[in-house]
């Protein structure tokens, strides 16, 4: 499979820390990559380094043959890399659907059934609903459906099932492989192991702010290390 | 609420207001009331455009009180140096404040909320401080005099004080319809998203740093506009009668109506102006009232007046309707 999105030795300090140190990162076209790792362990950071909201201190990021570190954040969207945030966002009191309509003002995207993208994401039937009056979970569902609005070529989701019920979490699985089948390569972060593993075709996994693993799920469970670090005994 | 009933209820607020408006100076009212009214609708032009600026995209400005003054600088100095005619003076007046407002804007790119805010404020002073000092271009603190009424532009002619006042009022229509229009447009919607989270807005592919210059540059049009019509109005242009005073006035005008309705701004320029008349207020008395009524509002009702009033009556009403 031909690379999509690709890191150079990336690295990005804060005050001399690196928080992420050195890291090669590739996402292949049509690819779902899940990024694990124990809190503070870089994965935000290079997903902020990714989609532009960060410099990096050193290092190199490549997508789709043409560097993009340099270029600034509201540009990648048009470029095909979207994202979600750690955080569930809103724009406060504009509607569900008003708030999928967002890229469409910016002239820079293809035109979107706002309808079809709703109901893909849960959301049918809270089109008029206020972002901000929506439930958590549903929030996060919201902020899936604004990055699809942008009809991206690689999705970069910051821990989308945080706060999702088990049955928002299976939609929200079925979803990114429904996305992935279209051509989207998606890079996920996230706790939740039930998740990630049944989606992912590969699994990256970082401790301050490094690769410790790149493979498969099956490998990945018998990696002495990732268990020590971060799986523990009962998950494998 | 839909869009139909939207409409129905703006028309049933607007139809009969312009309709008053329209026959106040044929009402039984003296001269002074009329020149009231023609400094209601100048006021109202930059208040609208003030309005904008603090509803959609979240800024608010002390500037305004200074673009003004470049557009009553412009029509003055164009007028008075090159014989231009107020017909050209005005959009040459709105295009050179935009073109300040760009000037303040673009080094504030970054920059938004009360840091913004500061920069317009230290922006203000410099600007004041520059027409007083710049005595070969401004004539410094004596002031420029604009003896001369605009010329007739076929049958508008603008020598009364009643012509003056329909010709405002026109402005002021066109700045209200403005302000309806703007935040429905796609620049609009793009302010209003990034003023509620712009690190979402930046992923949904806004550029939000741009987006609000261009937002400070058409406030600056309506600044520029009202600031020509003053300068020719009042035959008289001061460093003293712009620069921060007027801008924070503006703000008090836009916080005392609310920004989030389209008839708060112009309720706040009438209350502003109305206070010192109807309780015979010297100068100084009514700084001091507009100090305290502007402290109450961000205390009491940061919505402004109507909305909170809005909100009062609401609250009574289910209360009422609760214990029936």
């Amino acid at each position: 499979m031909s690379v999509l999105l690709e890191t150079r030795a990336l690295s990005k300090h804060f005050s001399g820390v690196a928080a992420v140190d050195e890291v090669d990162l590739r996402i292949a076209k049509g690819e779902i990559l899940a990024v694990v790792g124990p809190n503070g362990s870089g994965k935000t950071t290079l997903f902020n380094v990714t989609s532009g909201f960060l410099k990096p201190t050193t290092g190199s990021v490549w997508f789709e043959g043409r560097r993009i570190d340099e270029s600034a954040p509201h540009l990648l969207p048009g470029r095909g890399i979207a994202r979600t945030f750690q955080q569930a966002m809103t724009f406060g009191e504009l509607s569900v659907r008003e708030t999928v309509m967002v890229p469409g003002y910016t002239g820079r995207f293809p035109k979107v059934d706002v309808n079809r993208l709703l109901r893909l994401c849960g959301l049918g039937d809270q089109a008029e609903v206020a972002g901000n009056a929506l439930p958590y979970g549903r929030q996060r569902s919201l902020g899936v459906a604004l990055a699809l609005a942008t009809s991206p070529r690689l999705l970069l989701l910051d821990e989308p099932a945080a706060g999702l019920s088990e049955e928002d979490a299976a939609r929200l699985a079925a979803l990114i492989r429904d996305i992935r089948d279209e051509g989207v390569s998606v890079a996920v972060i996230d706790h939740n192991m039930h998740f990630l593993l049944p989606i992912a075709d590969r699994i990256m996994v970082m401790e301050t702010g490094r690769v410790i693993f790149d493979g498969t799920t099956a490998d990945m469970q018998a990696h002495q290390r990732v268990i020590d670090v971060y799986l523990g005994q009962d998950v494998v | 609420m839909p869009a139909r009933s939207v409409m129905l209820k703006g028309a049933a607020f607007w139809l009969p207001v312009l309709a008053l408006a329209l026959i106040f100076p044929q009402l039984p009212v003296s001269g002074r009331s009329v020149h009231t009214g023609v400094l209601i609708c100048i006021y109202g032009v930059t208040v609208y455009g003030l309005g904008f600026l603090f509803g959609t995209a979240g800024q608010l400005s002390v500037a305004h009180g200074t673009l003004w003054g470049v557009g009553g600088y412009t029509a003055a100095l164009l007028t008075l140096n090159y014989g231009v005619s107020f017909w050209l003076c005005l959009p040459a007046a709105m295009v050179m404040a935009a073109l300040f407002a760009g000037l303040v804007g673009y080094p504030s790119l970054r920059v938004k909320g009360h840091y913004f805010l500061i920069m317009t404020f230290a922006f203000s002073e410099i600007a004041r401080v520059v027409a007083l000092n710049w005595r070969t271009l401004t004539n410094g603190d004596t002031g420029l005099v604009l003896a001369a009424s605009p010329d007739a532009l076929g049958p508008i002619t603008l020598n009364s004080r009643v012509e003056w006042y329909y010709f405002t009022l026109f402005l002021l229509v066109v700045a209200i319809i403005a302000a309806a229009i703007l935040p429905r447009i796609p620049l609009g919607r793009r302010l209003k998203a990034a003023a509620q989270n712009e690190a979402l807005a930046t992923a949904a592919g806004v550029n939000a740093a741009r987006d609000r210059v261009v937002a400070f540059m058409i406030s600056g049009l309506f600044a520029g506009c009202a600031g020509a019509c003053w300068a020719y109005y009042q035959h008289f242009m001061n460093p003293d009668q712009f620069g921060s005073g007027p801008g924070i006035e503006f703000i008090l005008m836009l916080l005392i109506g609310g920004a989030q309705s389209l008839s708060g701004p112009i309720i706040g320029v009438i209350v502003t102006m109305l206070l010192p008349r109807v309780f015979g207020f010297s100068a100084t008395q009514n700084e001091i009232a507009l100090g305290v009524i502007f402290i109450a509002i961000i205390l009491l009702m940061p919505k402004g007046v109507p909305a909170s009033l809005g909100d009062l009556l609401r609250g009574r009403l289910r209360a009422k309707g609760r214990a029936a």
